[in-house]
């Protein structure tokens, strides 16, 4: 048998491509976007995602940058903040490995990106982007509607969450009066 | 802040991708054969793409609905080549044939006309019309044969290298593209992911379109020419499908062979007018019609601009710089569309899927 390290070492410089989709195919497997996926689908939606490196406190994106694309963080923290004034305002969420933001821009046409997002350490990021979503959908289209759903289910959530801070917002309001 | 700045392995890395982007282009201008073949395969591999993804569409993976489509293309093609364009190929013989004769008789009449305005207008004896056609047929006939055991070789080359090289680019188009992107730095990543999107759909729409024009403008010319009972109406129309290609003058060169033929030979000369008509209506349905309709829609520039880029492609590169002109315009400007929103912050960008 094997020793762990030993397999380690073996995956790191005999298979190195393979370990690293291996990564990325599992990563993709725990998103929700991506759940109701079946493992061809997933190896498949691998070949259209970007690895990409962030060092800490290097820009994703700006806001108001025009959106192309989704990121889901494997490795290290995203600081989301917008910037009402023109000055840098402190972190409003901060996004740890699996999750993911900037998905509203996968389905909008001139998406501006609405906050701005940093690493706040080290980062690894895999991007999923418009086009690629556009040619998933017309080759495998069924896998195509499997992301789309997920994505409305996502939105949709995002929505309930938002009308619900507005509301606690408004009662808070009421309250101080 | 880090984003401040570009950091040295940018630096590093987006003078590693000019250096290779002008490395291939050199090799591929000084390789003709190579370019040649790297340009048709692009062109080829656009053309099947649509077909790849319909095949995949049906549950296939991309490298059996590669395979199926390259069996059926050709077992198809040798079949189709064998069976159904037998015509085309006996009318191409007797046209290749023929051509030279129509050719020398059209010259030795030109010739008598020419002769006849010099003894009745003397200013014209300086201007030699026939003579410099002969010198041309002459010029053209010599290239043919010292080239012709040389062009026969390109040929076969192209045959072979264009459908691995297509089948390599429709299989592996995605890997390569990733690599490139993972040399683009942070900062300039989904900018570069875009435009370089947007530039490849702009030209697989154009290339589609114009080769479907040239195809539907290849049909109304056979149609026309067939029911007027025309001599080889498949290769002219062929000719006129394909010289269509080129914007502006390629109509006018398409149809000098089909006009050049019934003026000469005797037995076809009741058919000048009728000739002249199909090109002109063929011409006419493809600027009102097939070209507003199909290509002007695509490419989406001013159609003043569109003849200043196709003179300035003429004047430095000829017939290949009036056919890649458009194209380069059409990238351009997707580039400059995109240099404009970054200075001035407006897009005039718009989503291309």
């Amino acid at each position: 048998m094997s020793s762990p390290s030993k397999s380690i070492l073996w995956a790191q410089f005999f298979n190195p491509k393979k370990n690293k989709s291996a990564g990325t195919i599992d990563l993709l497997k725990e998103n929700l976007l991506f759940s109701t996926l079946n493992n061809k689908e997933l190896i498949y939606l691998s070949n259209f995602v970007y690895e990409r490196t962030y060092e800490a406190n290097e820009n994703i994106f700006k806001q108001n940058d025009r959106g192309f694309g989704m990121y889901i963080i494997t490795r290290g923290l995203i600081g989301i903040k917008q910037e009402h004034t023109g000055t840098p305002s402190d972190y409003i969420l901060t996004l740890s490995k699996g999750e993911f933001f900037g998905e509203l821009s996968l389905i909008d046409t001139e998406a501006l990106r609405s906050a701005s997002a940093t690493a706040i350490e080290p980062c690894t990021l895999i991007g999923l982007f418009k086009p690629d979503l556009m040619e998933i959908i017309e080759r495998k289209p069924n896998m195509g509607i499997k992301i789309l759903l997920q994505l409305a289910q996502v939105l949709g959530q995002r929505l309930v969450e938002t009308t619900d801070r507005i509301s606690e917002l408004e009662n808070e309001k009421l309250r101080n009066k | 802040m880090k984003n401040s700045g570009i950091s040295k392995s940018d630096v590093f890395k987006i003078l590693f991708i000019l250096a290779m982007t002008v490395l291939t282009f050199v090799l591929l201008a000084q390789t003709p054969s190579l370019g040649t073949a790297v340009l048709l395969s692009i062109v080829f591999s656009i053309l099947l793409t649509p077909v790849v993804s319909a095949v995949e569409r049906k549950g296939y993976s991309r490298s059996s609905a590669l395979t199926v489509i390259y069996i059926l293309l050709v077992s198809g093609l040798g079949m189709g080549a064998y069976l159904g364009s037998v015509s085309l190929i006996s009318q191409w013989d007797e046209f290749s044939v023929s051509a030279p004769q129509y050719f020398d008789s059209t010259l030795k009449r030109l010739e008598t006309y020419e002769q006849g305005w010099k003894d009745q207008y003397p200013f014209l004896k300086s201007v030699q019309i026939a003579d410099s056609l002969k010198v041309f047929k002459d010029k053209t006939t010599g290239w043919f044969l010292s080239h012709g055991a040389g062009m026969l070789g390109n040929i076969l080359t192209l045959l072979f290298l264009v459908p691995i090289i297509s089948f390599v680019l429709l299989k592996d188009g995605r890997r390569f593209r990733k690599r490139f992107y993972e040399l683009v730095p942070n900062r300039f990543f989904e900018t570069t992911f875009m435009v370089s999107h947007q530039i490849t759909a702009s030209l697989s729409d154009y290339i589609r379109a114009k080769l479907v024009e040239a195809l539907l403008v290849g049909i109304i010319t056979a149609v026309g020419l067939g029911i007027i009972d025309a001599p080889y109406a498949l290769v002219l129309a062929g000719i006129a499908g394909v010289t269509n290609i080129v914007p502006y003058v390629g109509p006018l060169f398409g149809a000098i062979p089909g006009i050049l033929i019934v003026a000469a030979a005797p037995e076809y000369q009741h058919l000048l007018w009728p000739v002249v008509a199909i090109y002109l209506i063929a011409n006419v349905v493809d600027t009102v019609l097939i070209f507003p309709l199909l290509v002007a829609k695509l490419v989406n520039l001013h159609p003043l601009l569109l003849i200043g880029v196709v003179m300035i492609g003429q004047e430095y590169y000829g017939l290949i710089g009036m056919l890649i002109s458009i194209p380069i315009a059409t990238a351009l400007k997707v580039i400059v569309s995109e240099i404009y929103y970054f200075v001035y912050g407006q897009s005039s960008f718009t989503a291309h899927e």
